[in-house]
């Protein structure tokens, strides 16, 4: 640690003095000393927690594809039958086209049943008045 | 080399400083062994798909971040129970500090040989400062890693680290030269 930290000390980074740079090497050896005399049960504990780490990674390592290869399965397979639903259904029909109504008023229109009763009616008054405009130059 | 092989000997190589760290932060070992196993679970969970060139400032990010979560709670947990917990004289700052601390002669040459006054002198350093050093110099981590650690520009790493160096340096002298 101590040669990674002597490295990294490159002149860019510099901004301690020479004399504080050797405080600050020896000031770093005495903590690197330190770390070694923890106490062995601390130690322990440790090592005990890395391996833990360590085997929660090579679960998902291995394991990691077990839970997403039925998914991604599931997930094509769904992909397809939706696909060959929308095939196997035919072209969609058409809804038929009013004369001056363009297609969206015509949905829209289609959606309110009682204005499409109500054009019904309007409709049919006027083919009942013209019936009668017909009627009447015939009897007159 | 698998992922696991690498993190085993990634981790094996920081476990004790980053314990070191977190004790000297929260000053309990207990909670910081409740942190450093957090971190540990966290990179190998999270980053270890990563190169291991960036894990160890990730490593330390972590760490960081847990330290300040934990002293987050602490003060939470302070704020609302703390009227439960009676005073003691190790709650009082000062009594603590390095500079009020008695050693007898022999007390006092086993501390300074085994660097117990180097860390008491670091605990109390500003937090920021404390980071740097702790980071830059015990880690080894460069300035642009200490700064990805720290959250902070490079610049300001440099100001923090040369001011945590002089401040230990004026306390300790060289109490550090064995």
């Amino acid at each position: 640690m101590t040669e990674k930290s002597d490295a990294t000390h490159d002149q860019a980074d510099q901004v301690l003095s020479a004399a504080e740079q050797q405080w600050t090497d020896h000031a770093v050896r005495q903590l690197h000393r330190r770390e070694v005399e923890l106490p062995s049960d601390i130690q322990q504990r440790l090592i005990s927690m890395r391996r833990d780490a360590v085997a929660a990674l090579e679960y998902s390592e291995h394991n990691g594809w077990n839970w997403k290869l039925p998914l991604g399965g599931l997930a094509t397979a769904g992909a397809v039958l939706f696909a060959a639903l929308l095939l196997l259904r035919g072209p969609v029909p058409e809804l038929p086209v009013l004369e001056g109504i363009d297609s969206i008023m015509a949905v829209e229109i289609a959606n309110d049943v009682e204005l499409l009763e109500d054009l019904e009616f309007v409709a049919w008054m006027l083919a009942l008045e013209e019936a009668e405009t017909q009627r009447q130059p015939a009897s007159g | 080399m698998t992922h696991a092989v690498e993190l085993n000997q990634f981790l094996a190589g920081v476990e004790k400083r980053a314990y070191a760290i977190a004790v000297m932060s929260v000053k309990n070992p207990e909670d910081a062994l409740d942190i450093v196993q957090d971190v540990m679970m966290t990179l190998a969970s999270k980053y270890a798909a990563k190169p291991s060139t960036e894990w160890p400032p990730i490593f330390y990010r972590i760490l960081r971040n847990r330290i300040t979560d934990h002293h987050r709670l602490s003060v939470r947990h302070r704020r609302w129970f703390g009227w439960l917990t009676p005073h003691t004289e190790e709650d009082n700052p000062l009594e603590n500090s390095p500079g009020h601390r008695q050693y007898e002669p022999e007390q006092k040459h086993r501390a300074v040989s085994n660097g117990v006054r180097l860390v008491e002198a670091i605990e109390q350093l500003p937090a920021r400062q404390r980071e740097a050093f702790v980071f830059r110099a015990w880690e080894g981590l460069d300035v642009k890693g200490t700064a990805r650690v720290m959250g902070c520009s490079e610049g300001s790493v440099k100001t923090h680290y040369s001011r945590a160096v002089k401040s230990l340096r004026a306390q300790l002298g060289d109490l550090v030269y064995d």
